[in-house]
């Protein structure tokens, strides 16, 4: 049953898929609950691997003694009931899946990005405020916009403007370094 | 040709110093991205696995409503009051607060939004505003119910019955709900309702008696309550303590905040009408305190309203406490 979201007592049927906002039975909150058929099913228990019973029958890969009943679509490895991992319609086994989970191939696994472009242009940023730290900091930014040009940044679309405007600050600070060194060699 | 986008962006945003909230729409799936400064952070979940959306209405605008308004009106006050650059102080202070009131009125009414699924209970932060979180829920509910196939409020009555505790309620939440409740007599509210009374009482004895001792037994009142305060909140977490009674104890910490920032304010506004910040009058905590209860009340529009605002303030918070500390002793004993 579902529970107050404030004050954890159960909500009674009567106030779920109402579409407007109803009293909690127990804090008078005014709340909404739009409930869907997952509710009510309950959540399957994996299934055991059979045993072998016939010689003609494939074993799993990683457990022998028990029957294959579906090859890996990564890897084709065959695999008991218990190995066989679907992952949104695609059957895998444990190894793939981590593979993919580190490798970021398998899209639906993927939890985290780093956006390099964000890093670029906030170094750029503050660099102009510490300018004197920027001798350091623009070949840092130059080397990102070079290094991670190609690389995934967010998930949704966006345009290479954080890049390219990190790449010219940056690129303006060695000019102006360079041309201090210049002025500075000359002097001397 | 252009790319079609994998994701389309719902309505909401919640906005921390540097981290960023906001719910994506996919093809079967809810993404709920999470950008902190140079790293994004996906969650996902699938329209099939969505058991429930609970949407629930909080006042926490009102209370910000309340608190900017109150100090944009009493900065105003001040702006007006006060002249040369203390003026410009004051109504530079006053600007933003009247900005939060503002965006608060014109933004409306705040909401908590959580999604259930088999195995968690994930808060979505963006979904912060009940018109933002109602229109985001009618955009999902058609492809929630394509996903699973739709049910009716009339079903799921007839179900109740064999709805387990398990999977949904059962799971123990990232808000840690289902902790079972405590009885509470309430002599912590009882102790924190009796002080607000007794602190009206001084305040208004203090107008005509307006002296040293008065104002020590004030502040010491005034500390008390908090203390109080504090102690009943700690209390009642968890209790089956009457909910407009919690609630009460919530508004009285609100209140003790904004009487506290304001008695600041009105010892700033003495000094500058009538000690003229004199360095005498602030050679030590009881010179200034002596100095401070030598300025007559009466005669001073200031600060008389403003201690008829905290005695009709400690009246009206004590008798509604004392009127639910009795309601919750008589459903106690029901």
């Amino acid at each position: 049953m579902i529970k107050c979201t404030k004050c954890a007592s159960p909500l009674d049927a009567d106030i779920y898929n109402k579409n407007q906002l109803s009293p909690c039975p127990n804090c008078g909150v005014p709340i909404r609950v739009d409930a869907f058929p997952a509710l009510l099913q309950n959540v399957t228990p994996g299934e055991n691997g059979e045993r072998l019973i016939l010689d003609d029958d494939a074993g799993c890969y990683y457990h022998p003694d028990k029957k294959a009943v579906i090859a890996c679509e990564s890897c084709g490895r065959f695999l008991c009931a218990l190995c066989d991992l679907e992952m949104h319609g695609r059957h895998l086994c444990a190894a793939c899946l981590e593979t993919g989970t580190k490798t970021k191939s398998i899209k639906t696994l993927e939890t985290r990005r780093t956006l390099y472009d964000n890093m670029a242009l906030h170094i750029s940023i503050v660099s102009l405020l510490f300018w004197f730290f920027s001798f350091i900091t623009a070949p840092v930014v130059i080397y990102l916009v070079v290094r991670h040009w190609r690389s995934q940044s967010s998930i949704m679309p966006r345009t290479k403007i954080r890049f390219m405007a990190a790449f010219l600050i940056a690129g303006l600070q060695i000019a102006a370094w360079s041309w201090g060194v210049y002025a500075l060699i000359r002097l001397t | 040709m252009a790319r079609k986008k994998e994701y389309k962006k719902l309505p909401g945003i919640k906005r921390y110093s540097f981290t960023r909230q906001q719910l994506l729409l996919g093809r079967d799936h809810l993404l709920s991205l999470t950008t902190r400064v140079f790293v994004e952070e996906y969650k996902r979940f699938y329209f099939r696995d969505i058991k429930a959306i609970v949407l629930r209405k909080v006042e926490s605008w009102k209370i910000t409503i309340a608190v900017s308004g109150f100090f944009s009106a009493l900065f105003l006050g001040l702006a007006l009051l006060l002249s040369g650059g203390w003026t410009i102080f004051f109504g530079v202070m006053c600007v933003p607060l009247t900005g939060l009131f503002i965006q608060q009125l014109l933004y409306g009414t705040s909401s908590e939004c959580h999604l259930i699924t088999a195995v968690q209970m994930e808060k979505l932060p963006s979904l912060y505003r009940l018109r933002t979180a109602k229109k985001v829920i009618r955009r999902l509910k058609p492809l929630i119910e394509e996903a699973q196939g739709a049910i009716s409020a009339e079903s799921l009555q007839a179900d109740a019955i064999f709805l387990p505790d398990k999977g949904t309620g059962g799971v123990r939440s990232s808000v840690g709900l289902s902790e079972p409740q405590k009885r509470l007599r309430g002599r912590w509210h009882t102790a924190m309702i009796c002080l607000i009374l007794i602190n009206a009482l001084v305040t208004s004895i203090s107008i005509d008696f307006h002296n040293s001792f008065f104002m020590s037994l004030g502040t010491l009142l005034f500390f008390c309550f908090l203390i109080t305060v504090i102690v009943s909140l700690v209390r009642q977490q968890n209790s089956n303590l009457f909910a407009p009674l919690r609630r009460l104890t919530w508004v009285n910490l609100g209140y003790a905040i904004i009487t506290f920032v304001a008695s600041y304010f009105l010892i700033i506004y003495i000094m500058i009408k009538h000690l003229g910040f004199s360095n005498q009058a602030m050679q030590d905590q009881w010179t200034l305190m002596a100095a401070l209860s030598a300025v007559s009340v009466r005669n001073d529009p200031v600060l008389l309203s403003s201690y008829l605002f905290f005695i009709v303030a400690d009246l009206l918070l004590g008798i509604t406490g004392f009127v639910f500390i009795l309601r919750h002793r008589r459903l106690n004993q029901a």
